[in-house]
């Protein structure tokens, strides 16, 4: 069995950093795979499929991360996780704040039966 | 972030009576009222917030902690408080494992910054061992303090 491994930064865009539901994202994906995954900013490497590891690197907007994975489908991991990190969470992202502005504004418009 | 600089002492309870998640969030969000760190007229607003976290994805985090959190505009500096169930919460948490250290985390909704580092700091104790047991074994509110303070000054993480 081959041995591959594959190395990606990423920039964290979203506002909130690697809170605790991105955690659970990464961990997520990183567990659909077979090669070792780990995440790495600054001197912090930990196990990129431990939600409380990823918690612990304290991560905001703007962290650089390394993601590396070693094992036969690392190649898979990486594009994954990189998808993951930089498109579909601030995707996620930009959804929340959409829905929670149209609950704002529900909120300040409220209906006739509400202002009595 | 140190526990020093989000544990609300006098709110930390050390024998949770619940044993379900809501009444959890209710009897520690109780506390934080009593120790005059969250106003009564919003405890049903936090805790309405709090359960609606907990609906995206529960707050438990495997190794018998949950870390329930939400933004509140009620208060402006991020407060947590901290409880150990002996006999454990269902928490519907992601590896089944009822959770006996829960934190209550909340935080003004301006400030992710400090929400992170204070969840950095409680996973990164969290993962030593040692730790983690005694505190789950601690039966009073000094012992519970003791060991956070202890943390505090990294007599657990290497």
């Amino acid at each position: 069995m081959s041995e591959i491994r594959a190395v990606r930064e990423v920039v964290l865009s979203n506002s909130q950093g690697l809170h605790l539901r991105l955690a659970q994202l990464i961990a997520a994906r990183a567990g659909g795979f077979q090669s070792k995954i780990v995440l790495i900013r600054n001197n912090d490497q930990v196990d990129g499929k431990s939600i409380i590891n990823l918690l612990g690197l304290g991560a905001a907007k703007g962290s650089r991360i390394v993601v590396q994975a070693e094992g036969p489908d690392a190649d898979e991991a990486i594009e994954a996780l990189v998808n993951l990190l930089e498109r579909e969470v601030p995707d996620l992202e930009r959804q929340e704040q959409e829905a929670a502005q149209r609950d704002t504004q529900r909120n300040d418009h409220p209906t006739p039966d509400e202002e009595r | 972030m140190k526990f020093r600089d989000f544990v609300v002492r006098d709110s930390v309870i050390a024998e949770l009576a619940a044993m379900k998640k809501e009444d959890a969030l209710r009897e520690m969000a109780r506390a934080l009222v009593d120790a005059g760190q969250v106003m009564d007229d919003e405890f049903e607003n936090i805790i309405k917030a709090v359960l609606k976290r907990e609906e995206l994805g529960s707050t438990g985090i495997g190794r018998g902690v949950a870390v329930p959190h939400t933004k509140h505009p009620s208060v402006d500096r991020l407060v947590g408080t901290v409880a150990v169930s002996s006999q454990g919460v269902d928490f519907n948490s992601l590896d089944g494992e009822k959770v006996q250290l829960l934190f209550l985390l909340i935080s003004p909704p301006d400030r992710p910054g400090d929400h992170l580092r204070a969840l950095e700091n409680i996973s990164r104790q969290l993962r030593d061992e040692t730790f983690c047991r005694f505190l789950k074994q601690a039966r009073n509110k000094d012992d519970i303090l003791q060991l956070l303070d202890e943390a505090d000054q990294n007599q657990f993480v290497a």
